[in-house]
């Protein structure tokens, strides 16, 4: 048989650039012997394994690692599909935020029941994680994850007024419900940045968002604490009377006529042009409050607002709590000893610190009192720093996070302080961002949350009239409400 | 070639004819039609442009419409030199190039023997391949497969498993139908081996179908997303649109609590630069497009005109 010349070839470049990329799994033990451990960690837009922070910790813990990352869509069909197929990670991370999200794992034997490791390998575990954590992700008084608690319980959205407006309409920063229409009415009467037809006094997209403002009616939260009972917020008496005052807002033209109609970014859009006077902010978006609000409207400013009380002195702000992420060692790990050691070394204090702010002098400094990050060093090198983590050492985390983390994008550490400054006589704790193992609260949650959304944005935009509450409330109880209000409470009396 | 010959012939007549009140009515309204549909295209696709080279400020408040505001390079030059996505961008180009090489090899090898009726069983092993272009084992059996063969984490497995699109397959197979048979009889009497007819008489004959399908095939390799979503964890082998998509979900929806403790936040790319990501990775595909649009609109009609 003739082959051509072109023909052998495109076989040959064909079969050489195959062998090309072959190569993917690990190249096998290094030289020392300490096994390469294989991380499976949360998505990622870098590749983890270039960055300065894995030479870090393979400098401080002498293991080396492969560091591989989940897809950012999928994830957890993604996890499930590796247990199954005994892909052999050695340590995976990922973000379960309840013990039942791994109870079929668990159940099935594809993760590894830990307590025995870490009374060998992790004598650190116990002195980082609380008992009070490990516990809460037990699965049949088991451990089989080591939760990383959030570093610190904090307000997540706030209220904004444009200072500016306030000024120029001559009134003070609003404290009240009353004081908050005024505001607002004087914004639509006196229009003060001249927008014309397009002027909105104030704009939202989610009318259960305002929880500063919701908190005048005592329902900061969709379930708030009232004596020794949660309470959902449809059977609170404030969401009826909050209802009523946004529909008047709402009739006077007061608020922004579009909201059903917004998202998170057109509100974004509506506030930083400056067509708006008011808006809920998120205090991850704190630069962009302070740099493209001036960069859109010179010399505009923006005033954050304390939770507003209302006519019975009533006032509050969602705080969050919670659990940011597990750690966990499948069953088919090669290296379960090496895995949970490299874990235990990454919790010991002084190790710890350094791979969450890196080397005091080059990317942290210390004044005796305080941590602050170096920059831009830290940002650079320990930007990633959130990739690697296996757990945190719950009492120290917070600072490094609040000390040094957060503080490398300096509006953003402004703005997240300030906000929980002003606020911070006003948290109401949501105490479902701590709840686990409770089926019947998670497993219909957002469906009872779209029904109040729905019911409020229909309400407050005149399609609906609020006497359609009881109706409501009934279809809210049909749909697992009752359930939920019922596990929750068991769930909160044994707290 | 045969088709050509009758394409001109027309082409003459309607010259010569003076074209009626209808006519120009109909001509008028399909290019008003197509301008329509053009400008439709790209609006969205200037809209993104603009954005990648506007100011951040202007992009968060909404004010970067089809032109830009406050024009600059920056994101661009942010994209360009982020070392993730040259790596993805490369995979990429490396999947294009040796993913649609190899497909089109074994399309064309299994559709010339798909072409020989006169074979033995060829109907039998024809109704398999249909077989199989109609159900598939589904997700986890692929995996268990792939994982079976060794070759997660490899971009081999992003192409071994996509050697052959049925459908192409046949589109190919009746196009080698419609190649008259003496042609290749000649080539036989001339001494030429069946490979060599294939490659050197049937393949250059079909190059209108071939160039069309290496183009569908080229295209589904550049946007292939989810079998990488499912096969690759190694950073390093993430090709563009997995990469693409890790940079465009971090900047967008409503980050929650955990993320704020992993602090990812920071390192959120600004809305200009997920716009200039987007721009630079679909500029290759606008290279090509036109490039073989030529051999496109011939090979489309393949199966109108058959024989």
């Amino acid at each position: 048989m003739k082959c051509s010349a072109k023909t052998v070839a495109v076989t040959i470049l064909l079969l050489v650039s195959y062998s090309l990329f072959a190569a993917g799994g690990p190249e096998g033990a290094d030289e020392e012997s300490l096994p390469t451990l294989r991380f499976l960690g949360p998505s990622a837009s870098f590749d983890p394994n270039e960055r300065y922070e894995a030479q870090l910790i393979q400098e401080i813990t002498g293991y080396t690692v492969e560091y591989e990352a989940l897809p950012g869509e999928g994830t957890a069909e993604k996890i499930s599909l590796v247990l199954a197929s005994q892909e052999p990670y050695d340590i995976i991370s990922h973000r379960f935020r309840h013990a039942d999200d791994a109870r079929e794992y668990a159940e099935a034997g594809a993760i590894l029941a830990l307590d025995d490791l870490i009374a060998e390998y992790g004598p650190n575990v116990p002195a980082a994680i609380s008992e009070a954590s490990l516990d809460l992700f037990r699965i049949n008084g088991t451990t089989y994850m080591l939760p990383a608690a959030v570093p610190v319980d904090f307000a997540r959205w706030f209220i904004t007024l444009r200072q500016d407006w306030l000024d120029a309409v001559g009134v003070d920063v609003p404290r009240t419900t009353a004081e908050f229409a005024d505001v607002l009415e004087a914004f639509a009467a006196e229009d003060p940045a001249g927008n014309g037809s397009s002027n909105v006094p104030f704009t939202f997209a989610d009318p259960l968002g305002l929880h500063g403002l919701m908190g005048a009616f005592g329902i900061s939260n969709f379930w708030n604490v009232e004596g020794r009972d949660l309470v959902p917020m449809a059977k609170s008496p404030g969401f009826r009377e909050y209802l009523i005052f946004m529909r008047d807002l709402y009739e006077r033209e007061l608020i922004d006529l579009e909201f059903p109609a917004n998202t998170n970014s057109t509100v974004k859009e509506k506030f930083l042009s400056g067509r708006a006077g008011g808006a809920p902010w998120n205090v991850y978006d704190s630069d962009e409050l302070v740099l493209d609000l001036v960069a859109n409207v010179p010399n505009a400013e923006a005033v954050k607002l304390d939770a507003i009380g209302g006519p019975t002195g009533e006032s509050g702000i969602r705080q969050e709590s919670g659990y940011a992420f597990v750690t966990f060692i499948p069953t088919v790990s090669a290296n379960p000893e090496h895995a949970m050691r490299w874990i235990n070394l990454k919790l010991d204090e002084e190790l710890f610190k350094t791979s969450v702010i890196g080397l005091e002098g080059t990317h942290h400094s210390f004044d005796g009192q305080a941590y602050a990050p170096i920059l831009p060093a830290f940002s650079d090198e320990m930007g990633n720093g959130w990739f690697y983590l296996t757990g945190i050492r719950e009492q120290d985390y917070g600072n490094y996070w609040l000390q040094v983390r957060l503080r490398r994008v300096p509006e953003m550490y402004d703005g997240f302080n300030a906000v929980q400054d002003i606020v911070a006589d006003n948290y109401q704790l949501d105490v479902t961002t701590l709840v686990n193992a409770v089926p019947e609260f998670s497993s219909s949650r957002s469906e009872l949350e779209g029904l109040l959304r729905d019911f409020a944005t229909r309400v407050i935009a005149g399609a609906e009239d609020v006497s359609g509450l009881d109706a409501l409330i009934a279809r809210w109880e049909a749909a697992g409400g009752i359930a939920a209000e019922e596990a929750l409470n068991a769930w909160y009396d044994n707290q | 070639m045969s088709s050509a010959a009758p394409i001109k012939a027309t082409r003459r007549i309607s010259h010569g004819v003076r074209s009626s009140r209808e006519d120009t009515a109909f001509r008028v309204i399909s290019y008003l039609l197509m301008i329509g549909y053009a400008i439709l295209v790209l609006i969205p696709l200037l809209t993104v442009l603009s954005r990648a080279i506007s100011d951040n400020a202007a992009v968060n408040a909404g004010r970067v419409g089809i032109l830009p505001v406050g024009f600059q390079l920056d994101s661009i030059r942010v994209v360009l030199l982020t070392g993730q996505f040259r790596r993805s961008f490369l995979v990429s180009l490396y999947l294009v190039v040796v993913g649609t090489v190899s497909c089109l090899v074994m399309t064309a090898l299994t559709a010339y023997v798909m072409s020989k009726k006169h074979l033995p069983l060829i109907k039998g092993i024809l109704i398999l391949y249909i077989f199989v272009m109609l159900f598939r084992g589904g997700i986890i059996p692929d995996y268990l497969l792939v994982r079976s063969l060794g070759m997660i984490n490899t971009l081999g497995s992003l192409i071994f498993p996509r050697l052959i699109f049925v459908f192409y397959m046949l589109i190919l197979k009746s196009f080698f139908e419609s190649i008259p048979e003496s042609l290749e009889e000649s080539a036989k009497l001339d001494g030429a081996s069946n490979l060599r007819i294939l490659f050197s008489v049937v393949v250059p004959v079909a190059l209108p179908a071939i160039a069309t399908i290496s183009l569908f095939y080229g295209v589904q390799f550049w946007n292939g997303f989810f079998d990488a979503l499912l096969y690759i964890t190694v950073p390093r082998l993430k090709p563009l649109q997995v990469y693409l998509r890790e940079v465009i979900a971090a900047g967008v929806g409503d980050l929650n609590v955990q993320d704020l403790m992993l602090d990812e936040s920071a390192n959120l790319s600004t809305e200009s630069v997920q716009a200039a990501t987007v721009i630079v990775s679909i500029i290759p595909m606008l290279i090509v497009y036109p490039w073989i649009q030529r051999y496109f609109i011939k090979g489309i009609l393949i199966g109108s005109v058959k024989g």
